[in-house]
């Protein structure tokens, strides 16, 4: 049980690490294609990791079957939206190396 | 925990508040709804929280399709003369001057309500009341279902009656030709093209539906209600839409079909709440409190419906 | 009175100063949101004073704590707030989108000019 425990604090501060470190990226780069890549990061790896431990953490019940139900529906969504973000982007002509007084007009 | 998450709120506000960039303005006012909605959650409402969430989505799309047309128009005549450029011009203390009169008036004002608000404790008869009496009066388990479906009924009509009428009046205010109602020949969708984004979508949606479904059943068990599964099942068609790159839904009918369902609640109110017919006939109060929803969610999956055709489909098509 | 109930009066006036002082008509649109949302917060934080659990009664062993419970009277009088403030921002967007179109502007000044414009054309 306290392995358990511990493994379940573990995975959830591995969780939070993981979004330190996506938004640490999104203040780090400035070019919108890197940032996409980062943000898309703390979407899937860092939620799926924080609720894997909170299902560790409550033990397997019917909540964990609603958990696996939240991280199937996440799991396909969250890649899909940083895919249509970034294809939009690109058809819509923006380009790879964009110079940065182009990014700040929005 | 409250505290901290205050503290982000009111740090997102002022961001909001500063922005002159139309386009940041819409995402910070999004993030700001996110944390409007895990605050409302910590103070006990999940009803009111669930319902934040899927309004902030559908205000912020609104916002960006609004300010594509603003972004369109300022192209169009060039932008020399709105306040952004003139702002940089007018020097800072001739700028605080001018705020002077509104700064210390809205001051005065928060001053005055700091000074009045009653300090003494509230009265908690009315809330111990309706918790007692809310099982055996209207039935169901959840008693702000119970409050907004039984006692306070007349809110819920008149807010289903403003929802209607805000709707008729934006379908009759925008701009619309013949040809943009029946549809054919717009522009496609951004994600049209995507094969990888249609397949996920069309294994996504059915469960989009279902969770609508589920909130519209299980609303005497937990939170949910109507207007959030009205939410969902307008995401649902919102998704069809977005997939398919199709407008055969004529709206005109869907507006009848909402002024219908606007009718069909007011009769079933009456009769069950007004005329008691609920009691008298000995119907299980789960019956009517799902019925009710199944209307109201119905009429607001109809109303966001519109809203969406309305700005997405045919605002930027034209 | 509980002092954490301060940040939402206090961002009740921020935005209502943001409306006296707002350029453009976005932002004031985004203020009237902004003052929306933080009086449901108010109404909200006045309900949660006695207790910040769910109202939701699910077995006899809720019925034993109901002191710990939030109030649920301002909970579905927020409900119906939501919906007409959507209702009310609806109709805004809808009345921008027109504005777009005929003036090309946001920005309140060059409108009242424009309109006053057309006021002496037509006189």
């Amino acid at each position: 049980m306290d392995i358990l425990y511990i493994l379940s604090y573990v995975l959830m501060g591995a969780g939070v690490a993981f979004m330190l470190f996506g938004v640490v990226g999104l203040f780090k780069y400035n070019r919108f294609f890197p940032r996409i890549l980062v943000a898309s990061k703390i979407d899937t790896v860092g939620v799926l990791t924080l609720i894997a431990g909170v299902a560790l953490r409550h033990g397997f019940s019917f909540f964990t079957g609603k958990l696996l139900l939240i991280v199937i529906v996440m799991l396909v969504l969250n890649p899909l939206v940083a895919h249509i973000l970034a294809r939009s982007a690109y058809l819509s002509g923006f380009e790879m190396e964009t110079s940065e007084e182009e990014e700040e007009q929005d | 925990m409250l505290l901290f998450l205050l503290i982000l709120w009111i740090l997102s506000a002022v961001l909001v508040l500063l922005e002159q960039r139309p386009y940041r303005i819409v995402i910070y006012f999004g993030i700001f709804s996110l944390i409007t909605s895990v605050a409302y959650l910590f103070l006990g409402s999940p009803d009111v929280a669930m319902a934040e969430a899927g309004i902030s989505a559908f205000t912020t799309i609104f916002f960006l399709v609004c300010m594509e047309r603003y972004y369109a128009a300022r192209r169009k005549v060039g932008a020399q003369a709105d306040s952004e450029t003139r702002a940089n011009t007018v020097p800072v203390r001739k700028r605080f001057v001018r705020i002077l009169p509104a700064l210390l008036f809205s001051a005065g004002l928060l001053g005055l309500f700091i000074w009045f608000i009653p300090t003494g404790e509230i009265s908690t008869h009315l809330r111990d009341q309706y918790l007692a009496l809310f099982i055996s009066d209207v039935g169901g388990e959840n008693a702000a279902t119970a409050i907004y479906l039984g006692y306070r009924l007349y809110d819920t009509l008149f807010e289903a009656l403003i929802l209607v009428i805000a709707v008729v009046a934006v379908s009759h205010m925008s701009w619309f030709d013949g040809t943009a109602m029946t549809g054919s020949g717009r522009r496609r969708a951004e994600i049209g093209h995507s094969s990888m984004a249609v397949f996920t979508m069309r294994i996504i949606c059915p469960i989009i539906l279902l969770f609508g479904a589920y909130l519209f059943f299980t609303v005497h068990l937990t939170a949910g209600g109507g207007f959030q599964g009205g939410l969902a099942v307008a995401s649902f068609f919102i998704c069809r839409y977005l997939i398919y790159d199709i407008y055969d839904i004529p709206i005109k009918k869907v507006i009848k079909m909402e002024e219908l369902v606007f009718i069909g609640i007011t009769i079933v109110a009456v009769l069950a709440i007004f005329l008691g017919v609920v009691e008298f006939a000995q119907i299980p109060p789960v019956i009517y409190l799902n019925t009710m929803n199944v209307l109201i969610g119905m009429k607001v999956a109809c109303s966001f419906f519109i809203l969406f055709y309305r700005y997405i489909a045919i605002e930027r098509a034209s | 009175m509980n002092w954490l109930e301060l940040f939402p009066v206090a961002l009740f006036f921020i935005s209502f100063f943001g409306l006296l002082i707002g350029k453009t008509v976005i932002k004031s649109i985004v203020y009237i949101l902004l003052m929306q949302t933080s009086v449901i917060l108010f109404w909200l934080m006045l309900g949660a004073r006695h207790g910040t659990a769910p109202p939701i009664v699910q077995d006899a062993a809720y019925l034993a704590n109901l002191d710990t419970m939030a109030d649920p009277l301002p909970q579905a009088l927020m409900l119906t707030a939501i919906i007409i403030g959507v209702s009310v921002i609806a109709i805004n967007i809808t009345m921008l989108n027109a504005l777009f179109r005929k003036y090309h502007t946001a920005d309140w000044k060059t409108l009242d000019a424009m309109a006053r414009e057309q006021e002496d054309n037509d006189s």
